[in-house]
């Protein structure tokens, strides 16, 4: 279990990257290389690393041909982010080590902000293969705060919430609806997108939801499909229909 | 069937100044022999529909044509002469810059553009709104925000909701979905279409083809084991042709939307 330490400090390179951001992270990092190159891959090494740093070191480790002195891991995960860069299919074996990697991708992605659309993507596709292949529910909390950060950034968020809702479990709505109780007028705007409903507080809607959720039915509507998708509907028969009075 | 004003409509005089394969008299024949009513408050309206619809499957013959190219929203590429490249993947137009000149940029220099299926989708109506709206397109739609349907102008709404609809018409934006979608290219998790004629559509990245071929295309980037098949959905998306029209006619001022921007 190597992915566990960052949540409680920061490896050097993290904080560089937290304090001083990305050039001077990437900087940093080189400079440690030219010095003493098993020193520098043992930074990089460090089991606290972020994925989010990592990334962001990605260019200097194909500059400086550091590959070789990466762990294993970071090898896998180096090689499926250069794969979702092209846009081909990893074709990750599914097993506990590529699981566990992966959540690592997810989980740490939180921890800094605004790296950019190709890293995000690397991360929306993670959540997508943890929600399509594992099912891996324990990440709903996760992946919903980072729907809502990106969503404040002004950051895309139309795959992650398409790979986030095919954990299809109307669970996924739960952990949506602790947003309308947000401080943040834009999470609440959000949350009402997401939901499909006029529900004022979290409290108000799981009440709502909790009446009958066996009627809801799973859509697969997404915001490629439209510009509110029906995510959940009612089950043929029933009236209990999240989007009532909406525009459907 | 084709009603206007509440009476049933006689399509002969209408039918006779189109030529018998162009798009109008395609879509009023075949409006015309639905079993599903189609009301217009005027022939103005219903004209404008079928003038709409037909610049609708140029706009996509034309973008087709373009070189415009296909990217995820995280790698899309515009012409930064006339836009601004969001940080969420779309385009917004640059101050000072003519809506016209820059919607007319991506037909004309499509190669400088790279963005996925639902945000051509809502090029090609402006592309076709440009061709009726002509020197009155600017000040019909001053602000512009390419960005799938998420963020986009109040008059153009109507192509973010799709509906079930009896008739697939020329014209409609309409979706091939793909259920199993291999989970590391969600960019397939469907694709959106212009409806060009009976079955042929173009949808951006794969181009002007029929359903069969889409299907194919979608089926060969699904998961392992995958069950279910691409289909075409029997729901389209429409722009509010009456309302539109209205603008084009005059009846109803478009102030109402030149502030849109603000609240982007």
């Amino acid at each position: 279990m190597v992915y566990c330490m960052y949540f409680f400090s920061f490896c050097k390179l993290d904080e560089i990257l937290k304090k001083e951001g990305k050039a001077t992270c990437q900087r940093y990092f080189k400079s440690k290389l030219e010095e003493n190159r098993n020193l520098a891959a043992r930074l990089v090494n460090d089991t606290r690393i972020t994925f989010p740093c990592f990334f962001v070191l990605m260019p200097v480790l194909e500059e400086k041909n550091i590959y070789s002195l990466l762990r294993d891991d970071l090898k896998k995960a180096y090689d499926f982010s250069q794969s979702v860069s092209v846009n081909k299919p990893s074709n990750l074996k599914k097993d506990m080590k590529n699981k566990i990697m992966l959540k690592w991708i997810v989980e740490s992605s939180l921890l800094h902000n605004n790296l950019g659309g190709n890293f995000n993507e690397v991360v929306d596709v993670a959540v997508s293969i943890l929600a399509n292949e594992y099912r891996e529910l324990s990440l709903l909390g996760t992946i919903s705060e980072l729907i809502f950060l990106r969503y404040r950034n002004d950051e895309n968020i139309h795959d992650l919430v398409w790979a986030y809702f095919r954990f299809n479990t109307p669970i996924t709505l739960k952990y949506i609806a602790r947003f309308l109780d947000s401080k943040n007028p834009k999470d609440r705007k959000l949350a009402k997108k997401l939901l499909g409903c006029e529900a004022k507080s979290c409290k108000d809607f799981l009440k709502y939801m909790t009446e009958d959720e066996s009627k809801m039915i799973y859509t697969d509507e997404s915001f490629q499909y439209a510009s509110n998708p029906r995510v959940y509907a009612a089950k043929e028969g029933t009236d209990h229909d999240l989007h009532k009075g909406k525009q459907v | 069937m084709i009603y206007i004003k509440g009476s049933k409509f006689d399509i002969t005089e209408l039918k006779s100044t189109y030529p018998v394969q162009s798009v109008e008299h395609k879509v009023l024949v075949k409006m015309e022999e639905s079993s599903f009513r189609y009301n217009f408050k005027s022939e103005d309206v219903l004209k404008f529909e079928l003038l709409l619809r037909k610049e609708i499957a140029a706009s996509a013959r034309a973008l087709d044509r373009s070189g415009f190219g296909f990217a995820v929203f995280s790698k899309s590429e515009c012409n930064p002469e006339y836009w601004n490249r969001e940080n969420n993947g779309g385009f917004s137009l640059k101050q000072g810059k003519s809506p016209a000149k820059a919607i007319r940029d991506i037909f004309e220099n499509g190669r400088l553009y790279r963005n996925e299926c639902a945000t051509a989708m809502v090029i090609v109506y402006y592309g076709a709104l440009l061709s009726v709206f002509k020197d009155r397109f600017d000040e019909t739609f001053p602000y512009i925000y390419l960005m799938d349907w998420h963020i986009i102008d109040p008059l153009l709404q109507g192509i973010g909701y799709p509906r079930k609809a009896h008739d697939m018409l020329i014209g409609d934006r309409a979706y091939f979905k793909n259920p199993d979608v291999h989970p590391e290219t969600m960019w397939l998790q469907g694709e959106n279409v212009i409806v060009l004629a009976e079955d042929l559509y173009y949808g951006h990245g794969i181009g002007i083809s029929n359903a069969e071929t889409f299907i194919e295309i979608l089926n060969r980037n699904r998961k392992e084991g995958a069950a279910k098949s691409a289909y075409l959905m029997d729901e389209v998306a429409r722009p509010d042709f009456e309302l539109l029209s209205d603008v084009y006619h005059e009846r109803i001022a478009v102030a109402q939307t030149i502030y849109w921007r603000n609240i982007v």
